[in-house]
C-alpha cells in the first residue's frame, strides 16, 4: 500500500481528523454500551470513578435472595434468585444506550423509566453507591473500542492516501 | 494449576526497525483477532469436532448476553482477545500474546491447550488461535517492502501513530477519551 505524500504528519493528521464521523461514533458508543451490558451480567463490576480492571460485584443479601427466589417477576432467563448481576427483570441493563453527539464526540447513557417515578439512570446511581458500581469502561473495554475506531479509521486513511 | 504463557515468537526479515516491528506485530495482533472472531483457528481452518461447536448450556447462555452462538468465536466479554498485545520486538523478531501471569492469559491457555480450568486438556476441546499462516504474514509484510524503505517507513508511522495502548514517541494522533460525569450520569467519549 503506497502512501504517497511530503508533509507527512500534517496530511495524516487531517486523513485521520476526516475519517472520523458521527455514525463511527456512535457506533463504538452503542458497542461500549453492549460491553458495559454483557460485563455487568456476568456479574462484574468496576471500580468507582475511574478507568479500571473488572470487579465481581458483592453478593446479594440473604434477605433479597430470599425474595428473588419468591418473585414472579424475576428474568429467569437472565439471572438466577443468588446470582450478583444487577439484573431482576433486566430493564435497567437493557435501557444503556450509546449515540454519536458529533464526528468526534459520543456518550452513554441510561434511558428511561423503570417505573413509579424512577428513573433507570437514578437507579443506576442508587445501585453504584451502595456498593456495587458498574457504569464505566474498564482498561481493556477501552481497548476494544479503541482498537475497533483505529481499524476503521486506518481502512478510511489508506483510502484518502491512495487517492 | 498455573496457566502457561501463551507467546509465540514469529521471524521477520532483520532489516526492520523498531518501529516498522512495532507496526507489523500490531497488524498481525488485529489479524489474529480478526481471524479468531470469524471462527478460525491459527491455521485460517474452522474448528472441528466438538471445538467447533458450543454445548447447549452455553449457547442458551451465550443468548441471554445478546451474543452470537453460531459461530464459535472464543468471546464472551471481549477481554481475552483485547488483551493480546505484542509484547517484545527485538533484530528480526517480534513477541505476541499474553502477559504472563494475569486472567487473560489464563483465559486464553484455557482455549489453546484445551484445559478450561481443568488440569488436562478435555479431548477435541482445543482452540488454538494464537497463531498465523506464512500466507497471512507475507500479506502483512507485503505492505512494508524491505525494497522501499519510505513506504514501509510511512505504513508503520501511520499504524503506530494511531496506536492506543503503545505508541512509541508518546504522541499518538488518535485517542479516545472517557469522562465519567457524576452530574448527567453518562459515559462521555471524545476522539481526539
Amino acid at each position: 500500500m503506497a502512501i504517497k505524500f511530503t508533509d507527512l504528519s500534517k496530511k495524516l493528521r487531517e486523513a485521520i481528523e476526516t475519517s472520523l464521523d458521527r455514525s463511527l461514533m456512535e457506533s463504538i458508543a452503542v458497542q461500549g454500551a453492549s460491553l458495559i451490558r454483557i460485563r455487568t451480567r456476568l456479574g462484574y463490576g468496576t471500580s468507582e470513578e475511574r478507568i479500571s480492571t473488572r470487579q465481581k460485584l458483592k453478593s446479594l443479601t440473604e434477605n433479597y435472595v430470599s425474595r428473588r427466589k419468591n418473585s414472579k417477576h424475576l428474568n429467569r432467563d437472565l439471572t438466577g434468585p443468588k446470582r450478583s448481576n444487577l439484573t431482576f427483570t433486566g430493564r435497567m441493563l437493557d435501557a444503556i444506550k450509546g449515540r454519536g453527539t458529533s464526528n468526534t464526540k459520543a456518550v452513554i447513557e441510561i434511558l428511561g423509566s423503570h417505573g413509579n417515578n424512577l428513573l433507570n439512570k437514578d437507579l443506576a446511581a442508587y445501585v453504584s453507591a451502595a456498593g456495587r458500581p458498574f457504569f464505566n469502561l474498564t482498561t481493556l473495554e477501552v481497548k476494544q473500542l479503541s482498537d475497533n475506531l483505529r481499524g476503521v479509521v486506518i481502512k478510511r486513511v489508506n483510502e484518502k492516501l491512495t487517492k | 494449576m498455573s496457566a502457561k504463557w501463551q507467546r509465540i515468537t514469529i521471524r521477520l526479515p532483520e532489516e526492520y526497525n523498531p518501529i516498522e516491528r512495532q507496526a507489523i506485530g500490531l497488524e498481525i495482533v488485529d489479524h489474529i483477532r480478526e481471524r479468531t472472531l470469524s471462527g478460525k483457528d491459527k491455521n485460517n481452518n474452522g474448528w472441528s469436532g466438538r471445538a467447533g461447536i458450543y454445548s447447549s448450556a452455553y449457547k442458551k447462555f451465550k443468548s441471554s448476553l445478546g451474543l452470537g452462538t453460531s459461530t464459535v468465536d472464543i468471546r464472551l466479554s471481549g477481554d481475552t482477545l483485547a488483551a493480546m498485545q505484542v509484547l517484545s520486538d527485538a533484530k528480526g523478531k517480534i513477541i505476541v500474546g499474553f502477559e504472563n501471569g494475569t486472567e487473560e492469559n489464563a483465559k486464553a491457555d484455557g482455549n489453546i491447550r484445551g484445559t478450561y480450568g481443568q488440569r488436562s486438556p478435555i479431548p477435541g476441546k482445543k482452540r488454538d488461535f494464537l497463531g498465523i499462516t506464512a500466507g497471512a504474514l507475507d500479506r502483512i509484510l507485503s505492505r512494508y517492502p524491505i525494497t522501499n524503505r519510505q513506504e514501509a517507513k510511512e505504513r508503520a508511522q501511520l499504524i503506530t501513530s494511531l496506536d492506543s495502548s503503545k505508541s512509541l514517541d508518546s504522541s499518538n494522533d488518535l485517542e479516545l477519551d472517557i469522562e465519567n460525569d457524576p452530574n448527567t450520569k453518562r459515559l462521555r467519549l471524545r476522539a481526539r
